[in-house]
């Protein structure tokens, strides 16, 4: 059970977080804010070591229980923190999602089931050797497809939270500089930088 | 013809020809017909009827579908301006019927009129008076209807006769002019087995601007009973009867809040139903809910009157435009929809939803894939409560955006968004997948004087009415059965990957494009010519499973077969619908059998 110990605001706001974690059954994270930016880090290099999809989905399952509250004005601390945290996701996103992907593309084109050797050549070693090698390739590109399936899903879905979390927490002027700052300073492709900069200023929620 | 004194009955054994003789024996001077509607009785009774009136018509439903269509049968085949319908199990005392043929032309034929009740005893068949029961009430949120007494009923002078105002009826016993009941439809053949047909039947009459009116000098024993002892009525037909009216009158939000209600209400399990009386009875409901949505359009458009009218003129405290009333269930109603529970009053905001898929094009549709992601805001961009009832998670429970994923069950999810008091709730429908289907390019596999042959394809899960994009599936282990040319193979098993997704594009009828294409091959057995005809068959179960969930799901079982037929030199590959045929001399092509 967590309790509130403190009357700062911005611990408040992570322990809400963290309870949020707990409640979507995954393991709670901490409960001050260097566990919780600690943890997305953690994520974030366990998915540049495995490539695993699944690590996205927990930060972005992390960064959803931030769109509860609107975060008071004065907590900019707290706010560019978490805009910081989507944007360092958005970006490996960015990095790593192939937006022509296509299964005809010879780069992912895989067949569900490979047909064994023919008996003729099931006794040849190289034949053998080019079988595994077929069944191997033809894996990888299985994978790759279904990696860029999975974080096309988790751009969908990352995308649509983070608009929401730019509606509740920022205005539409011009005034909110350090957002506009921010992304215009972040690796986000062009691309994103610009459908954000329309979120915020609620041109589109797309 | 004047009138037609139409009787429905099912399985009522003696007391069917005991109620068209009391007809015959009281309709007098009436010029009237008598029709006999039976709906699959499967006890004798239509054939003793004949055996004692061989005039009277029958018209029969070769098994039992409801009383509603039993009526409707008999309404076809009747001829009289006034349709006078009577259970198979009653007893019109002196009078009576002329006197509700001429109440009906009293009022010119704009209202229904229903007798006083009286009950009969069977084994006597005579009336017991000491009791009458005159009107009917009708609760709008629970469909739950009581006998009214004169004194709770208004009074109302027509035609030169004294009615009074019955907010429902009773079906055993109401007559109608032919032009009314046409105009109303009369009653709803759809509605299956027993149970609110009638009710629903007096709503339609009230909204379209029709009355039921009370005439307490015409009287009309009825033979009541405690329990159903002739016949089964099962309780999930009444419910779903409800269900059905509820859709057809009430409004939009109105229909959101009651069938919340309603489903809350109704979680019990049964004995002959473990998985709860309300999903026996919604499966009913949706069996047939494209005629219900004909009607409703049909209603909704030429009424004259809304249910909020009706509640108000009957004093009903649900739906009321003015109220935020939960008489009935404030423990549900404050779980489901917050503070303020009322589906009478347009909450300030609607929740947009759209699915994330492109595909289909109507991305506002309320019928979803297993796994299938939504996003939702409201139409005011306001921070919502999310809550979902149902097999489905959200991103999160509050907030100005959230996603919802469909889980891997075919079930209804009702998602709710709460903002202050003001609650909406959206139901979706969650389907399963359901076929297999492939599609084969116009090449080939195979090696010139070979036996081998296959194909590359491309596959579909079905149905195309929502994307598969939030589900993988994968193909279970399997093993070839080889006959003839083929028995070398024999025994091979067939390794699939396993799981691969879809691309996110639907193709028509066919469905879910899955991200991977196919290979149909044979391989070559090896075997020298002349080949024997045989055939190399596999029967491969097809699982899907959603992400998030984790669990596996057999949905379809795929056949494939690459074949010599018996001319020794034609061959033939198949699978899940896609096929090509080709001789054994067909030039080779794509030998290596990369797709």
């Amino acid at each position: 059970m967590i309790k509130f110990t403190s009357n700062d605001r911005r611990v408040r706001v992570v322990a809400l977080a963290l309870i949020g974690i707990a409640l979507c059954g995954q393991q709670p994270m901490g409960e001050t804010m260097a566990q919780y930016q600690t943890a997305c880090s953690q994520e974030l290099n366990s998915f540049h070591s495995d490539h695993d999809v699944k690590h996205l989905e927990t930060i972005t399952s992390v960064l959803a229980q931030q769109n509860p509250k609107t975060i008071p004005i004065s907590d900019t601390g707290i706010r560019l923190q978490l805009l910081r945290s989507w944007i360092q996701m958005l970006v490996v996103i960015d990095d790593n999602i192939d937006l022509a992907y296509d299964k005809n593309n010879p780069d992912y084109r895989f067949t569900m089931h490979v047909p064994p050797l023919s008996s003729s050549q099931s006794a040849d070693p190289e034949a053998q050797q080019q079988y595994a090698e077929k069944v191997e390739a033809n894996r990888r590109k299985a994978a790759k497809s279904l990696f860029q399936i999975r974080i096309r899903a988790i751009n969908d879905k990352a995308t649509w939270i983070f608009s929401g979390f730019v509606i509740a927490n920022y205005s539409d002027t011009s005034q909110e500089a350090a957002f506009i700052n921010t992304v215009n300073q972040s690796a986000l492709s062009q691309e994103r930088k610009q459908t954000i900069l329309d979120i915020q200023a609620r041109k589109s929620l797309r | 013809m004047r009138a037609s004194v139409l009787v429905g009955c099912h399985n009522e054994g003696d007391r069917l020809w005991r109620t068209v003789e009391s007809i015959l024996g009281t309709i007098g001077k009436l010029d009237a017909e008598v029709v006999v509607s039976d709906d699959g009785s499967t006890d004798g009774s239509i054939a003793e009827l004949r055996r004692h009136f061989p005039h009277v018509v029958v018209v029969s439903q070769n098994e039992r579908v409801g009383v509603a269509a039993a009526r409707c049968l008999a309404a076809g085949r009747a001829r009289g301006d006034v349709l006078v319908f009577l259970d198979g199990h009653t007893r019109p005392e002196e009078e009576a019927l002329e006197r509700l043929v001429v109440s009906v032309e009293k009022t010119k034929g704009e209202a229904l009129v229903t007798p006083r009740i009286v009950s009969l005893d069977e084994t006597t068949w005579r009336s017991q008076t000491q009791q009458s029961s005159h009107g009917y009430a009708l609760n709008l949120e629970t469909f739950d209807s009581w006998w009214l007494p004169l004194k709770k009923m208004k009074e109302v002078k027509e035609g030169g006769g004294t009615f009074y105002e019955s907010p429902g009826l009773v079906g055993c016993a109401v007559a109608v002019s032919r032009q009314m009941y046409d105009r109303l439809w009369g009653f709803d053949q759809h509605m299956r087995q027993w149970g609110n047909e009638d009710l629903d039947f007096a709503l339609k009459a009230w909204t379209m601007g029709a009355r039921v009116l009370h005439d307490p000098e015409a009287t009309v024993a009825h033979r009541f009973q405690r329990k159903f002892a002739d016949y089964e009525v099962s309780p999930e037909y009444p419910l779903a009867n409800k269900i059905r009216a509820a859709r057809k009158h009430f409004t939009e939000s109105v229909w959101e809040d009651w069938l919340a209600r309603a489903q809350e209400r109704n979680r019990r399990k049964l004995k002959n139903h473990p998985e709860g009386l309300w999903a026996s009875a919604w499966g009913i409901f949706k069996e047939d809910q494209k005629s219900a949505e004909q009607e409703r359009r049909h209603l909704l458009s030429h009424r004259l009157h809304d249910e909020f009218w009706y509640a108000k003129r009957f004093d009903l405290a649900w739906p009321s435009l003015g109220g935020t009333q939960l008489l009935a269930q404030p423990a549900i109603s404050k779980k489901l929809f917050g503070a303020r529970v009322s589906a009478t009053m347009a909450p300030p905001f609607t929740i947009v939803h759209e699915t994330a898929a492109v595909q289909p094009s109507d991305r506002s549709r309320t019928t979803i894939g297993v796994g299938e992601p939504v996003n939702l805001n409201l139409s005011n961009m306001a921070n919502a409560e999310w809550s979902v009832s149902g097999n489905a998670q959200l991103s999160s429970s509050t907030g100005t955006t959230c996603v919802m994923e469909a889980g891997d069950q075919e079930t209804d999810i009702t998602l709710t968004a709460t903002v202050g008091a003001d609650s909406v709730s959206v139901i979706f429908t969650v389907v399963a997948p359901t076929l297999v289907s492939m599609v084969a390019p116009s090449s080939y596999i195979h090696c010139i004087d070979r036996p081998d042959s296959g194909f590359c394809a491309t596959v579909y899960v079905a149905p195309g009415t929502v994307n598969f994009r939030g589900m993988l599936v994968f193909e279970e282990q399997a093993y070839a059965i080889g006959t003839g040319v083929y028995a070398p193979l024999n025994g091979e098993s067939h390794q699939a990957l396993n799981p691969v997704g879809f691309t996110g594009d639907i193709n028509g009828g066919l469905g879910s494009e899955v991200s991977g294409s196919d290979t149909i091959y044979s391989g070559d057995p090896g075997t020298d010519p002349p080949f024997e005809p045989g055939i190399l068959s596999l029967s491969i179960p097809w699982d899907f499973t959603v992400p998030w969930v984790g669990a596996n799901h057999a949905f379809a079982t795929v056949g494939s077969y690459c074949q010599l037929q018996s001319d020794g030199v034609t061959l033939v590959a198949y699978k899940a619908g896609a096929s090509v045929s080709l001789q054994v001399s067909s030039a080779t092509m794509n030998p290596t059998a990369d797709c």
